[in-house]
């Protein structure tokens, strides 16, 4: 457990500032700070310019998700879990997930207001970059 | 027809009829009942395997509307490039066992994710098939707008393992819509048939039919062994009846065989042995007591019977013996008939001696008197005249021996005897009797051709003879015999016409009541000295005396010549008067 702590520290520091928090052209969302980003992904901000928004995770096991975790959240997996536990007693659900960046990068496009995060060399034309980690 | 015949058809009748009505019932009500309970059957199946497809298709639609609602719908919005919607219908599906597809469209009707990943990209097609298309729609999990369609194609095959029911059954679905009957494989030509909209799929009817001919089978097999039971029960109940009829009419046969035997052999000895407690039992005892009464009567009859039957021989044996006592009677004199059949004297060959006094009389002339007449005539005559004196003797109670002819033996003294005098004067007294008798039938002589009259002689003995039976064991006479009877015969032929004469030794026994006169004695053959002897005169009496006029006067004719003196002067002047007239005339 150890190493594979040591070994994540190792490539968060290697790969610092190659992931993006985006969502699409057309959404109201310009710009985003950390700790906005971590009330969004903990469903504590839910409008933006009355715009719903819809954090979009990817899964549990991508890589990229545990570096999201781990510097935009700020936050251990076992905090988060224990966190939407404790919010699923008060009816609120953790973000939708998506498999690839591809599925999110499709429904970043299909659905406004939607946010998710993802390798920077994955952004296209249609995403707008709200922050990098 | 027998008792017999009548118990076993009793007995059959009384226990076949409640057999055959309950036959005849469930004939006629069961099978109705049978067909209805048939029916509610089918009805249950029917509505229990709507039921069943019921709670399929509500199972197969929650989970439809369960798996339309899941996060991972989300994933139509880009299109399931990721393929998860797509894999979790497969699996679905695989868990399912379903015969049909899951896939949902997009909201430009593109198929994005399906069981069937052949048709992802493409448009959906709904088709007419033999399923039922469930739809619903794919709201997004983030705000609650329409992603797309979710569709469940749910092939009626899928019904197949509800539809199983009871061996017998044809069991499908008919689509209302379609106007199609699925799974259809039986068609019954007569058959009940059940059907129910499901509730679920509002067109589709669930039919189950059943072959009224195999689902009455049961039925039939029933009735089959309803009808061999009622024959056996028959048997059994016939074996039964004649067994007790038998039993019943057995005694009874017992008793009416006893009953013949009696009458055809009269043997009242004879009895029933039934030793039963029943009403048989009573009427055997009830006959053994009529038959040992009868017996007892017969036996008493019997008795009774032979009793009078004695009785009557005895009597046929008396007026027998009376009618030939009677007969005989005119044979014997009165005295020897009352002193036999009295059993005074018995009849053996016994003589004793015994002073008597024994009458002979003799008709004068009677050849003479008689030669000129017809035998028959002749035999009247004897016959009047020896009927009057005998009944003259027997008035005076004498013993009338025998007809000789026209002579009479007659004696006193045996078997009754007032004694030897008054015997004697009796025998006196008969004699003019008889002499005034003969006097009084001669004009009645005279009237049958008699012209000359008769007179008889008289002959009176008295002396010691035998008397007695006399002849062999088998032919005897009661009569006298001995010197005295030859005697009395001497004088009776020496006497004169209508005269009595007596010897000395009777005279001098009546002489004090008859007056007599004294005759010359008489020399008679066999007889060594003379016999004095005596004519009757008539009676001595203190007023009255009879004498006899001779009616041979000459130039006189005296008619009933008995004259009877009460007064003699008075006699004697009568006569005189008479001599008077005679001369005068």
């Amino acid at each position: 457990m150890k190493i594979l702590f040591i070994s994540f520290l190792a490539l968060n520091i290697l790969f610092a500032g190659n992931y993006v928090v985006v969502t699409s052209q057309n959404s109201p969302i310009t710009k985003l700070s950390k700790s906005a980003i971590k009330k969004i992904y903990l469903k504590k901000k839910l409008f933006y310019a009355n715009q719903k928004l819809l954090p979009i995770n990817l899964l549990a096991q991508d890589k990229i998700r545990m570096v999201f975790e781990s510097r935009v959240l700020g936050m251990q997996r076992e905090d988060i879990n224990d966190y939407w536990i404790e919010q699923h007693y008060h009816g609120i659900t953790p973000p939708i997930t998506q498999k690839s960046y591809r599925s999110l990068s499709e429904f970043i496009k299909n659905v406004k207001g939607s946010i998710g995060y993802l390798s920077k060399r994955n952004v296209n034309k249609k995403m707008r970059v709200l922050y990098e980690f | 027809m027998s008792f017999k015949l009548k118990t076993i058809t009793l007995f059959l009748i009384t226990s076949l009829i409640p057999s055959l009505l309950i036959i005849f019932y469930v004939i006629y009500e069961t099978k109705e009942k049978v067909i209805t309970e048939i029916s509610q059957d089918l009805s249950f199946d029917v509505k229990l395997v709507s039921s069943r497809l019921d709670n399929q298709i509500k199972v197969v639609y929650k989970d439809f509307i369960f798996i339309s609602k899941l996060d991972i719908m989300d994933d139509i919005i880009s299109a399931d490039m990721d393929r998860r919607v797509t894999n979790l219908l497969i699996r679905k599906k695989e868990d399912m066992e379903l015969v049909g597809d899951f896939f949902i469209v997009n909201l430009k009707n593109k198929t994005v994710a399906s069981s069937n990943p052949k048709i992802l990209g493409k448009d959906a097609n709904l088709t007419s098939l033999d399923a039922h298309i469930f739809k619903t729609d794919i709201i997004a999990t983030f705000n609650n707008e329409k992603i797309g369609t979710f569709y469940l194609l749910y092939s009626y095959e899928n019904f197949k393992k509800n539809l199983k029911t009871k061996d017998g059954q044809g069991v499908y679905l008919y689509d209302k819509k379609r106007d199609k009957n699925i799974f259809k494989s039986v068609d019954f030509s007569d058959s009940l048939t059940k059907s129910k909209t499901l509730t679920t799929l509002d067109n589709l009817d669930l039919y189950i039919t059943i072959d009224k001919k195999s689902s009455l089978t049961p039925y039939n097999e029933f009735l089959f062994i309803l009808f061999l039971s009622a024959l056996v029960g028959i048997f059994l109940i016939s074996l039964v009846s004649i067994y007790f009829a038998s039993k019943i009419t057995k005694p009874i046969n017992t008793l009416s065989k006893t009953a013949i035997l009696i009458s055809d052999t009269k043997n009242y000895s004879q009895r029933v042995d039934i030793s039963s407690k029943d009403e048989i039992g009573i009427l055997a005892k009830a006959f053994n007591r009529l038959i040992v009464s009868i017996e007892e009567a017969l036996q008493k009859l019997e008795v009774e019977n032979s009793q009078k039957l004695k009785l009557i021989e005895e009597k046929s044996k008396n007026e027998m013996f009376e009618s030939l006592a009677r007969k005989l009677s005119k044979y014997l004199s009165p005295q020897i008939y009352d002193s036999i059949f009295e059993g005074k004297q018995d009849v053996v060959l016994e003589s004793k001696r015994k002073k008597l006094t024994i009458f002979f009389s003799d008709i004068v002339g009677f050849t003479d008197t008689t030669e000129s007449m017809e035998s028959e005539d002749l035999s009247e005559i004897l016959n009047h005249y020896l009927n009057e004196m005998s009944i003259i003797a027997l008035n005076h109670g004498a013993t009338i021996d025998k007809f000789i002819g026209d002579a009479i033996l007659i004696f006193f003294g045996d078997p009754k005897s007032k004694g030897i005098k008054e015997d004697a004067i009796n025998c006196i007294k008969m004699s003019l009797e008889m002499i005034k008798k003969i006097e009084e039938l001669e004009g009645y002589w005279q009237d049958r051709g008699i012209t000359k009259p008769f007179r008889v002689r008289i002959g009176i003995h008295t002396g010691f003879c035998t008397v007695g039976n006399f002849g062999s064991d088998e032919r005897m006479d009661y009569t006298i015999i001995g010197g005295t009877v030859n005697t009395a015969s001497r004088i009776e032929s020496k006497a004169n016409p209508n005269e009595i004469w007596i010897s000395e030794e009777t005279y001098l026994l009546i002489k004090s009541d008859i007056e007599c006169q004294k005759q010359e004695p008489i020399i008679a053959k066999g007889i060594s000295k003379p016999i004095e002897i005596y004519k009757v005169i008539g009676y001595v009496s203190d007023n009255k005396k009879y004498f006899v006029v001779d009616n041979t006067l000459d130039g006189l004719a005296i008619k009933n010549s008995k004259i009877e003196i009460g007064d003699r002067k008075e006699a004697i002047k009568s006569l005189e008067n008479l001599l008077d007239e005679i001369k005068k005339r």
